[in-house]
């Protein structure tokens, strides 16, 4: 029998799934932005043939677009929408978090691959070792997803909140950053393969950092009952009346 | 007795200033005598990444115990961290300058640093979005926590990057190694203690008057509130419609 935690993941889960399969905002969003900040680049480009290390530097931008929006809004809409409250009815808030976390996992899954379908075509290099660039791609859209989930947590009842999330989002991104164009140079046949393991397995133990420490951040953060200004005010405050 | 400490820090750091100028000139540099500002940069940079694993710290003690005291503490380690972050980038930036011609060289040392920068950045920009003093005190605390597992990857780790080494101006293991002559290790060491110090102070006055600035917004309060009225946070904005107002 599924504990109360594990069936308010998967409702969620769940939830945010019929929602896009009834309206496919995400995925599409996501896509159209990764394929435009892909086609920028080729435009500015031009015929200029990139070197390894600038090719894996412009595919991680292009993940990088592609989730700067479409991961936000799956947080961020819920306030907006006026729905965040009875979301937060469900089931413990840690496991509402985690839900919606693995739903921006698996939509930036979803389009980390097609947009790396579209790239492996569209970009004038040989893809010298697959196995890195095709375990490098769906990881950086899971590491992105999983930062962006934690940051947009925090930033949910704040103003300005969409650009708040991207712009506190961004700065802990860089690692990621760093970490994705040392494994995709390897796949481009620069550097050694060992160096492009070390690269994927930091990026795969740094991505599931947020996943451990996003679910408390959200059981204290969206935990109304226990706003301690909700309390009589000398509770909160050092102050004794 | 406060006043005879402070006295007593501001002529050690004329002694410490006067000390820096007196060490003689690095001769390895391009610009000899400007190798000095070394005895500001570090320590900032130093200082700078001590306030960033405080205000983790601070945050977390918010976070799991909310108290004014531990959000007073990670306000000010943000605040000054923040300014010890801006003058470690400026000394670089001149140092930068002088030594290499550029002001801005693609240093990964000063990419990274600027990335710590914006972490600082981020922190102001959320602690300036909540109107609420208690959501922005634990949701500031939270990025605060969030921040540090990069912001370790960023001043500690990726500085020491093979790679980065090879393409960084920076030395990486100078101080660690004792590379330094007397003259500079001590103007260095001692930099760094009086810089700590000051920045301690500073710290402790400004979770002081933050305390006090807290205590009388709530005084207020404290005169009014009964205890069994409404709660005076407003959850939501309610729309009027035009024919109320009539």
């Amino acid at each position: 029998m599924p504990s109360p935690f594990n069936r308010a993941w998967r409702a969620c889960l769940r939830k945010e799934w019929r929602s896009e399969i009834r309206n496919p905002h995400g995925l599409y969003l996501s896509f159209l932005f990764g394929a435009m900040a892909m086609a920028s680049i080729m435009f500015v480009t031009g015929t200029q043939r990139p070197t390894a290390e600038m090719a894996g530097g412009l595919f991680t931008i292009v993940i990088l677009f592609s989730a700067l929006q479409a991961v936000p809004r799956l947080f961020l809409a819920e306030e907006e929408q006026g729905t965040f409250d009875l979301v937060r009815q469900w089931g413990s808030l840690d496991a509402l978090w985690l839900g919606k976390a693995l739903f921006a996992g698996l939509q930036q899954l979803i389009t980390a691959l097609v947009l790396g379908v579209l790239f492996a075509g569209i970009i004038p290099l040989p893809i010298v070792s697959p196995i890195h660039f095709w375990i490098t791609i769906p990881l950086l859209g899971l590491a992105v997803a999983n930062v962006l989930s934690l940051t947009s947590s925090i930033v949910i009842t704040a103003q300005n909140r969409w650009i708040l999330s991207t712009v506190i989002a961004l700065p802990l991104l860089f690692p990621f950053i760093f970490l994705g164009i040392s494994a995709l140079r390897v796949s481009f046949g620069i550097g050694s393969l060992e160096g492009g393991w070390q690269a994927i397995v930091a990026l795969l133990m740094y991505g599931i950092a947020p996943l451990a420490i996003g679910p408390n951040l959200a059981r204290t953060l969206w935990n109304e009952r226990k706003d301690p200004s909700q309390n009589p005010i000398g509770q909160h405050n050092e102050v004794k009346p | 007795m406060k006043s005879a400490w402070f006295a007593v820090l501001g002529i050690a750091m004329g002694l410490m200033l006067i000390g820096t100028m007196l060490v003689p000139d690095a001769q390895l540099f391009r610009d000899p005598t400007m190798a000095r500002i070394m005895f500001t940069h570090v320590p900032c940079a130093m200082i700078c990444s001590g306030f960033l694993i405080a205000s983790a710290w601070h945050g977390f003690k918010v976070l799991k115990n909310y108290n004014d005291t531990s959000a007073t503490k990670l306000h000010a380690a943000v605040e000054l961290g923040s300014l010890f972050a801006a003058l470690t980038m400026v000394t670089g930036i001149l140092f930068s300058k002088i030594m290499w011609g550029e002001y801005w060289h693609g240093d990964p040392r000063q990419v990274s640093f600027l990335i710590v920068l914006f972490i600082y950045g981020g922190l102001l920009a959320l602690r300036a979005a909540f109107p609420d003093p208690i959501r922005r005190d634990r949701n500031t605390a939270s990025y605060a926590l969030a921040a540090i597992l990069p912001s370790i990857f960023l001043t500690f780790v990726y500085p020491r990057l093979k790679a980065v080494q090879q393409q960084s101006f920076h030395p990486s293991n100078t101080i660690v190694e004792g590379q330094m002559d007397i003259f500079y290790s001590v103007g260095l060491y001692g930099s760094l203690v009086l810089i700590a110090i000051i920045a301690i102070v500073v710290f402790k006055l400004r979770v002081r008057t933050e305390l006090l600035a807290r205590k009388l917004e709530n005084h207020g309060n404290l005169e009014t509130h009964s205890g069994d009225s409404a709660s005076p946070r407003m959850v939501r904005p309610v729309a009027v419609s035009p024919e109320h107002l009539d």
